[in-house]
């Protein structure tokens, strides 16, 4: 299922979360976590990596990936950690309102 | 895995320093690559075929790879590349600057003395500019002052004349005319002269004067200045005498004198016993009109004759006290005001004079229409000229302060080459030494600006108290200008004295020097090439002969100024100006109580004479009557100008002035009698051109006949220096009725020192009529003394900044041959060796040492020649090549720089042959 839109910069923000990865792992944690269920744009991803650089939510170098190549590893900036928070808060209250909408809905049909 | 998190340092030797444009690019390709195989091997571990796998990776990452990703991913990367190199640029220099205070630090007398007289370069060159910005340059604090026009004599901010119409200076009903006729303005206001306000804060407080200004109602509205409480006046504070009793005090001094009471609007304040109320107070910052003065109360101009009864009245059109400020019409420029202003004035005051022949003199006079955006002053102008010249001399004194810090560093580099060329055998790059250096340079400079701005502070505010009688009226603030000006001037010198240096020092081989490392005489240049010091050694003997000449004949002209015969008795005189106004005496007891006055000071021990007069001696007070004379025709209408004093019986006698011709004026030249008159010998030359004058007459404005029946010797009355003055000496019993308001003035003189008697004096006075006022008493010397502190002070000034410059030049000069000759302890250890006589070894230096003089001496000539014809204005007779001065100075110059040398030379010659040979192994 695609993404409801702008909800990757939180899901990408939580993966970084638990360590710094470079944009490829970013993406398979995604598809993996989600059962395969959350299917992310390679394009996007990328897009929403270097936006949020530009917002110094996160910062990014240079590193070695396991298999021995070369990758840029994103890591949440204090700013980004704070934005995680907040958009986290955010999106769990829409949904909760969105949750309690819907099933008032189904009951009174 | 990702890299471990180094310092930057460290990172910093694995990454080139600066990258391309084309770098960051291909950082941003190269990510996109490196997450197109990632992807590619992931679908190969799924099953899928290589070059499917690869197409669908390219796929997925859609045309976004070739398109917005790409140049988005770019551009971060460029913007990622330019923050870590400012980190690293930053990282570099507090590096740099860290280093800098350790070498320092290891050298905290070097350090002490670079600092300090750099602090002092600066410090002098801001000190003055804070006193040229705050009275050459600032505009008033006002809203648009560029739209201000001033329109009268802005010099005559205490002008207050009656007896005739002025086109400078404006009556009040003449600025009604004006007001309601002009149409290049928007607004006009006038303001005039408050004389001493007496004025109790509260009932039973102690007296004080603050500055007041008597101001129309458009006042505030011209100016664009608002009420920071209460109002401000306006249109209703106009109309008859005294039906305005109000007064707006200025922020200031409500916040400091009247304790910043909140319910100050509507208090009331009793000045010259008159009950004012308060009614508001003026926007916060802003003091007035005058440059060099702030006023705290502003009171309408129709409440003066209330405040001050005495004087005349306001209402006629010969009183004439006020200045104008208009505001630009919109569209409008200085030069169409001046066009409307000019003639409109003209026009006005000949339509009231009386007869065609009074208004005619009218016709051309001038009148003074210029921007009035920094207001009034009196002082500005006499300021500006003795301002340009220490403005230029302490920017001379910087120069030499730069060169002689240049030469320190200089040695200091010298003494580092080794370091250098160790530093660019290790890889160094001439440009990172060259920051290096230059970091070390800014220290200092940052340093020396720092404290030389504090000592400009205090320094500007205590030039400015020195420079104005009655303490610092003028408030020397720090302003935008001054900060950008020390910070210019802090950045140019350290250029100056830092690059040369630098560069020097960069010039170091890798390896010439290295191999004298373990020489105790580090880093010798090239013997071919002439060192920097030297070139700097003449340059700053040039700059310190301009400023010694300049300081040397600004001396002789004052001393020449202050000996000079004044033609009057000038060690003997005792001066006491009264104020029989302030008493309520009038024209008619007047003239019982100066002769009540002059008999019981005369008839004290150890006083000579007494006489009295209305304008006094060195009180800066002048009367002018328009003459005509048979015979005599004027070129311009400043001919029939004559500056003249009412006078007591015998006053030639008693201030000691030498009588030529004729008689003084006595006892029986009172009312009824003829009208007569004593005058000096300029007005005898001028009018009577060298003949006698005994018997001839001039008519004063009056028409009234007026025979000279004596002749003295020029009389300096109120100034030294200048040309001569003509005057006129009139019987002030005669003209008592006619003279307006009454002012006396004592002229004591006695047989010992004047001061002594100053007690006796006062105490007569006081026996005559206890009550009145005695302004001031105090010896002709010390009024003299007075009237020449502006340049007693340039003189003082520039006395003290051409000494330090000699002492810097010196130094200067004392370091380079130091240098020069443990540079070439060898070579004179050679010579000694070979027979040369102690004799020989100091001639050598010596010579050495003085051709540098020699040469900055022939530079310095015609600079110093310059100088000096540009001061000429200021030096009272004494021509710019007077030989007393130009020989002290240069004589001066050449005993210092010699002993700057000799102690080198001397210290060269007692080097022992082997000890030196020794040096050079």
């Amino acid at each position: 299922m695609p993404l409801v839109k702008g909800t990757l910069d939180v899901l990408v923000l939580k993966t970084l979360s638990w360590s710094p990865m470079h944009a490829f792992e970013i993406a398979k944690w995604l598809e993996e976590r989600s059962g395969g269920r959350l299917s992310v744009e390679d394009a996007a991803l990328m897009q929403a990596l270097h936006r949020m650089e530009e917002r110094h939510l996160l910062e990014a170098e240079w590193g070695v990936t396991e298999n021995g190549r070369r990758a840029r590893y994103y890591r949440l900036t204090s700013a980004g950690r704070a934005h995680l928070r907040a958009e986290t808060k955010r999106l769990s209250e829409y949904v909760d309102a969105l949750t309690s909408v819907l099933n008032s809905r189904t009951a009174n049909a | 895995m990702i890299e471990p998190r180094l310092p930057a340092r460290v990172r910093r030797l694995f990454r080139p320093e600066a990258r391309s444009d084309a770098a960051t690019s291909a950082d941003a390709d190269d990510e996109l690559a490196s997450f197109l195989e990632a992807r590619t091997d992931d679908l190969v571990a799924r099953g899928m075929a290589r070059e499917a796998a690869r197409a669908e990776a390219v796929r997925r990452l859609g045309t976004a790879a070739s398109g917005d990703v790409r140049a988005g991913l770019r551009r971060s990367a460029r913007r990622r590349d330019c923050r870590l190199g400012l980190r690293e640029h930053w990282d570099a220099a507090v590096q740099d600057i860290r280093v800098g205070l350790r070498r320092l630090a290891k050298e905290p007398v070097v350090a002490a003395v670079a600092v300090l007289t750099l602090a002092l370069g600066i410090g002098t060159n801001a000190a003055i500019f804070t006193v040229v910005d705050d009275v050459l340059l600032r505009p008033l604090p006002v809203p648009r002052p560029n739209e201000l026009v001033a329109i009268g004599k802005v010099t005559a901010i205490d002008g207050h004349t009656s007896g005739d119409a002025r086109p400078d200076l404006f009556s009040v009903p003449l600025y009604h005319d004006l007001r309601d006729r002009a149409r290049t303005v928007s607004g006009l206001a006038a303001s005039g002269t408050a004389q001493r306000l007496d004025v109790r804060v509260t009932r039973g407080a102690d007296l004080e004067h603050p500055h007041g200004r008597f101001v129309s109602g458009t006042y505030f509205s011209v100016l664009g200045v608002g009420a920071e409480r209460g109002r401000v006046l306006g249109a209703a504070d106009e109309g008859a005498p005294g039906s305005s009793p109000v007064a707006i005090v200025s922020d200031a001094y409500w916040r400091g004198r009247l304790g910043g009471a909140r319910d100050i609007v509507g208090r009331d304040l009793t000045v010259n016993g008159v009950t004012l109320t308060i009614a508001g107070v003026a926007r916060r910052g802003f003091a007035g009109e005058i440059v060099e003065r702030t006023t705290d109360i502003w009171i309408p101009i129709d409440m003066q004759p209330v405040l001050e009864p005495h004087s005349a009245p306001i209402n006629s059109r010969m009183t004439c006290w006020l200045l104008l400020l208009g505001r630009l019409a919109p569209g409008q420029t200085l030069a169409s005001a001046r066009a409307e202003f000019t003639p409109l004035v003209r026009r006005v005051i000949m339509e009231s004079e009386s007869s065609p022949s009074e208004a005619a003199r009218f016709r051309d006079a001038p009148v003074p229409v210029a921007s009035g955006a920094q207001g009034f002053s009196a002082v500005r102008r006499s300021f500006r000229s003795a301002l340009v010249i220490l403005q230029a001399g302490v920017a001379v004194l910087l120069l030499i302060v730069c060169t002689n810090l240049a030469n320190l560093m200089l040695a200091r580099a010298a003494v580092r080459g080794p370091e250098m060329s160790l530093r660019m055998a290790l890889g160094a790059g001439r440009r990172r030494l060259v920051r290096q250096m230059m970091t070390e340079s800014a220290v200092i400079g940052a340093s020396g600006a720092v404290i030389g701005f504090a000592a400009a502070w205090w320094g500007s505010s205590a030039l400015v108290g020195a420079a104005t009688p009655g303490g610092a009226a003028l408030v020397a603030h720090v302003s935008w200008p001054v900060l950008l000006f020390t910070l210019g001037i802090s950045v140019g010198a350290t250029v100056c004295f830092g690059l040369v240096p630098a560069f020097q020092a960069s010039r170091s081989d890798v390896a010439g020097p290295m191999r004298s490392l373990g020489r105790t005489v580090g880093g010798a240049r090239g013997a071919g090439r002439i060192p920097i010091g030297r070139l700097l050694v003449p340059v700053q003997v040039a700059l310190s002969l301009v400023l010694l000449t300049g300081a040397a004949l600004l001396t002789h002209g004052l001393q020449r100024m202050e000996t000079e015969s004044m033609g009057l008795d000038r060690d003997h005189l005792l001066v006491a100006q009264l104020d029989p106004v302030r008493r309520g005496i009038d024209s008619s007891t007047f003239i019982t109580l100066a002769n009540q006055l002059t008999a019981r000071v005369g008839g004290l021990a150890g006083v000579h004479a007494v006489t009295y007069s209305m304008n006094g001696l060195f009180s800066a007070h002048e009367s002018t009557a328009l003459v005509a004379i048979p015979a005599f025709t004027g070129r311009t209408s400043a001919d029939s100008i004559l500056p003249f004093d009412l006078v007591g019986p015998g006053y030639a006698h008693a201030i000691g002035a030498t009588l030529l011709r004729g008689r003084d004026l006595g006892e029986r030249d009172a009312r009824g009698h003829q009208s007569v008159a004593v005058i000096n010998a300029a007005a005898e030359r001028f009018y009577f051109g060298g003949g006698n004058a005994i018997g001839k007459v001039i008519y004063f404005d009056t028409g009234i006949p007026t025979t000279v029946v004596g002749v003295i010797d020029d009389v300096r009355d109120h100034s030294l220096g200048g040309p001569e003055v003509r005057r006129a000496y009139v019987p002030y019993a005669r003209e008592v009725g006619d003279a307006g308001v009454p002012a006396l003035v004592l002229e004591i003189r006695t047989s010992g020192d004047p001061a002594a008697m100053v007690a006796p004096v006062r105490a007569a006075i006081a026996s005559v009529d206890a009550e009145l006022p005695i302004v001031d008493l105090r010896p002709l010397d010390a009024l003299v003394w007075d009237s020449i502190r502006q340049e007693r002070l340039l003189v003082t000034l520039a006395f003290v900044f051409g000494l330090v410059a000699l002492v810097l030049a010196a130094v200067g000069l004392y370091g380079v041959m130091s240098y020069a000759v443990t540079r070439r302890a060898g070579e004179i250890g050679l010579r000694s060796a070979l027979g040369a006589s102690r004799g020989d070894v100091l001639r050598l230096v010596l010579g050495d040492g003085l051709r540098m003089v020699a040469l900055g001496i022939v530079v310095g000539a015609p600079a110093t020649w310059l100088a000096a014809r540009a001061l000429q204005s200021q030096l009272h007779d004494v021509p710019a090549t007077d030989p007393v001065s130009v020989v002290a100075a240069f004589g001066m110059l050449v005993a210092c720089a010699t002993v700057a040398a000799l102690v080198p030379a001397w210290r060269a010659s007692r080097v022992a042959p082997a000890v030196a040979l020794n040096s050079e192994r």
